[in-house]
């Protein structure tokens, strides 16, 4: 073994290349190249959409082309955003399943080693399973039919619920920047939810996305309703295998609370190191709605997600909690947030948590806009930053800006090293120093981690100690 | 001394080549100066204006329109900048327009006080530059006044605080048209400079203050108060860099706007990885006592090193809410009457707790706040 790893490397591949898995899957459709619209076309007819869905992809293609590459992006990630060179669509060669059983091994293999199937068992009321473009596995459980709610793959939403899909796809987060315009014109998997008026789903729902290649683009599309007076807990899970090349992610995900109702959306973002990680996460909550988000980011080489909630209606609120790991030299993670108060009475707390280590930087970039007439607003903002070693940086940028003289916006933050009195503690009493590292970041964060679902508070917390032991530079 | 020809020539090629500033807006990074207003001035830095009627009993040095007026202290001579034109377009408006630069050298135990004035007609811009050089180990207390009549002003000045040395300044700046005023300081090694601000008025008031913290265990503690009335704009920043290791910054905003006015509080602390086991704090908090007026305070902080001592930041921006109102109309006084007693506090307090090295100075600025605030 070690004869055949010296023999790769002195071949020419790198260690990195030598280690990463760029797993088999095989696929049945696989669309590449330049981004066109007969590529839309394509992609618009293998899913067999109605004609106003592909005239949408098409214009957000024209969009695409006539807007600008984003300024706030550093070049590096704008230099490897190949597109031409992405497979912009790749089709599993596997049918859809609503048993484990029915999945081939070597698939299947990928959700058990993170735990999927267990979850979904013990935790969850149902789960869609994407792997690359495509969601393969699909069960809901049957109460949740029987109180009305609809689950589904966003293509069959797409056939099923043209009325809805219109007037909601993409109008909560219109394709305002360059990436999210790609969205329009790429998007493919993801779940469409609808929650009727006054029902309440206690355990939550789960997609999980999976890049299993390199070289790749996935732009799932999530979008979930809670009628008037629900209550729905859902939860994205991200993975995929360490790639040789950069793998590209620019989902979508757009909530819409109306009047009493409440989402909590949360996502485990664990991209591995080769994923540039893009997401455009947008909610709007009507009369005494509330969202609340839950972004951890652990994975990808470099993250912009910035959860953004409008309150639209009077007495409005939402939570946006974010944590932020950024492991690894170059890694860049962007975690932000912003939230619009445009109606009396809303309020808004935002807090962040940011690890940075082995040259990674942390950014917390957030807007806070209170328009004028929106009286007695509340917001509060907290940022903390660890800082684990002399080469990593964090950068807290928090953007408030109110034109509502009864507003009260606050703000505090903190960056610090990592305790060295708590480390010694920790290896005085046998830990080695990653151990003692994973322990205190895990009690850095363990505010945010104590309001998620048990399991996976778990499976947050193993992960967590993973990154920090000697097995996370290896993913 | 006369600014070199060739900083003029390099100011006139960059001035219309570069921006005013580097960076774009974008939702999370904005600049609330309105620089179309610079736009319409003209540079026309002739020294012939005289002063309006200014008592110049308070200070001990007077600059106009960039022509020196009183205070023989100061000289053209050996004045250096290390400011490059370069660095934005109205810097480079700046070199421009000044005909001279002046400086000043404190040693030991010294007490100053500077009027930088400016007027013109219209749109008008005049500037002025001073460079104050503090010796090493010496003591200086300076009292610098930026006061505009009218006109659009630029004002720098560049106060270099060497080795061991400790600076009491004391800044008053009550601006009309446009102006821009920067305050540059660089610390040597344990260096100490406390910094008191008070920003008033202006239709478009850029008023940056930055601290080089470029010596070790170097510290600075900037207070600040921005005051807004009528329909005015304020851009305050405050840059606290650091270099030195150990070295320290402590910066405290407090803002008021009222009537229509927008003031805006910018903190950014910057540790870089130079500046090991440094510890900065950045505070903020706007009161906005009108519903036609606009507070924000906006802090970064920027880490470039684990070795950090710490860095924090807070900011908040309110009014009177609904309980305090309720408490006040108990005791007979109206929104109106709490909101004029709240930022006359506001201002005593601040006032008051300035070093008593500048009680002189202090009570000048009292009488004329009063006077602009109507109270």
């Amino acid at each position: 073994m070690k004869q055949d790893l010296r023999n790769l490397i002195e071949g020419g591949l790198t260690p990195e290349e030598v280690l990463s898995r760029d797993t088999p899957v095989r696929r049945s459709i696989e669309i590449k190249g330049k981004i066109t619209s007969d590529v839309i076309e394509e992609i618009s007819k293998i899913k067999n959409e109605p004609d106003w869905m592909r005239r949408f992809r098409l214009r957000n293609l024209e969009l695409f082309n006539k807007l600008p590459a984003p300024n706030w992006l550093p070049n590096w990630v704008l230099e490897s955003i190949n597109l031409e060179e992405y497979l912009t669509y790749a089709k599993p060669d596997v049918n859809r399943a609503s048993s484990w059983d029915e999945i081939p091994p070597e698939i299947r293999s990928y959700y058990e080693s993170a735990n999927i199937p267990e979850i979904e068992a013990r935790a969850l009321l149902g789960l869609g399973a994407q792997l690359d473009s495509e969601i393969i596995y699909f069960n809901i459980k049957k109460q949740l039919a029987e109180k009305g709610v609809v689950v589904m793959p966003m293509e069959e939403a797409v056939q099923k619920y043209p009325d809805l899909i219109k007037q909601y796809f993409m109008k909560i987060f219109p394709p305002e920047h360059k990436f999210a315009a790609l969205h329009g014109a790429l998007w493919s998997g993801g779940v469409f939810v609808y929650v009727p008026p006054g029902v309440r789903i206690e355990a939550p729902i789960e997609a999980f996305f999976l890049i299993s290649n390199a070289g790749e683009g996935q732009f799932e599309h999530t979008l979930v309703i809670a009628d008037k007076g629900s209550y729905i807990h859902y939860i994205e899970g991200c993975s995929a295998p360490r790639l040789s090349r950069y793998s590209f992610h620019d989902g979508m995900v757009e909530l819409y609370a109306h009047e009493g109702a409440r989402i909590r959306f949360t996502t485990v973002q664990n991209w591995s190191k080769n994923v540039i990680n893009f997401n455009n996460k947008r909610a709007i909550a009507e009369g005494n709605a509330k969202v609340e988000w839950v972004e951890a980011s652990i994975g990808s080489v470099a993250s912009f997600v910035y959860p953004s909630t409008i309150l639209k209606g009077e007495g409005a609120g939402t939570e946006i909690t974010g944590i932020t790991i950024a492991n690894g030299n170059r890694h860049v993670k962007e975690n932000g947030a912003k939230v619009i108060h445009d109606a009396p009475n809303t309020y808004s707390k935002i807090v962040n948590k940011s690890i940075s280590a082995n040259g990674g930087t942390a950014v917390y970039k957030g807007v806070v806009y209170v328009r004028k007439g929106a009286k007695y607003v509340k917001s509060h903002v907290a940022c903390d930053s660890l800082i684990l070693d002399d080469k990593s940086k964090a950068y807290t940028i928090p953007h408030e800006q109110v034109f509502e003289d009864t507003a009260v916006v606050t703000h505090e933050a903190y960056t610090g090293r990592i305790s060295e009195d708590k480390l010694f503690y920790l290896r005085s009493r046998g830990l080695s120093e990653e151990e003692a590292k994973g322990l205190v970041v895990l009690g850095f964060i363990s505010d945010v981690t104590e309001g998620l679902p048990f399991e996976y508070a778990m499976v947050l917390n193993r992960v967590i100690s993973l990154e920090f032991s000697k097995y996370g530079k290896v993913a | 001394m006369l600014v070199p020809e060739e900083i003029k020539v390099k100011a006139r090629e960059l001035a219309g080549r570069i921006p005013y500033q580097l960076i774009k807006d974008s939702p999370t990074v904005k600049y609330y100066t309105q620089w179309s207003l610079f736009d319409n001035c003209v540079e026309s830095n002739n020294g012939n204006t005289l002063p309006p009627s200014i008592s110049f009993n308070e200070y001990d040095m007077v600059i106009h329109n960039g022509t020196l007026i009183k205070g023989n202290e100061l000289t053209s001579n050996n004045a250096v900048t290390s400011i490059d034109p370069s660095e934005s377009r109205i810097i480079a408006r700046h070199f421009i327009n000044i005909r001279e630069m002046y400086s000043l050298t404190l040693g030991e135990s010294s007490n100053i006080r500077v009027m930088m004035s400016y007027s013109g007609g219209g749109s008008e811009m005049n500037s002025n530059h001073i460079i104050i050089n503090v010796n090493e180990g010496a003591l200086a207390n300076i009292f610098l006044s930026i006061i505009g009549n009218g006109g659009c002003g630029t004002n720098i000045v560049e106060l270099n605080v060497n080795d061991g040395a400790i600076v009491n300044l004391l800044i008053y700046s009550v601006n009309v048209d446009p102006a821009f005023n920067l305050i540059r300081v660089n610390e040597g090694v344990r260096a100490k400079v406390n910094s008191y601000s008070i920003v008033v008025n202006g239709k478009m008031t850029h008023h940056r203050e930055d601290y080089i913290l470029k010596g070790r265990e170097s510290i600075v503690n900037v207070n600040s108060l921005e005051v807004g009335l009528y329909s005015s704009r304020i851009d305050y920043m405050v840059n606290l860099t650091h270099y030195g290791e150990g070295s320290s910054s402590n910066s405290i905003t407090k803002a008021i706007a009222l009537d229509s006015a927008t003031v805006i509080h910018r903190g950014f602390g910057r540790i870089s990885d130079h500046g090991k086991w440094s510890y900065t704090n950045i505070e903020g908090k706007v009161f906005i006592g009108s519903s036609n007026a606009v507070g924000m305070s906006v802090p970064v902080i920027m880490v470039d090193t684990g070795d950090v001592n710490g860095a924090r930041h807070s900011a908040s921006d309110a009014s009177l809410d609904e309980d305090q109102e309720l408490y006040f109309r108990m005791r007979g006084l109206s929104r109106e009457e709490a909101i004029k007693l709240i930022t006359y506090d506001m201002i005593m307090n601040f006032l008051d707790n300035i070093d008593n090295v500048f009680e002189g100075s202090v009570n000048y600025i009292r009488g004329s706040l009063l006077k602009l605030l109507r109270i």
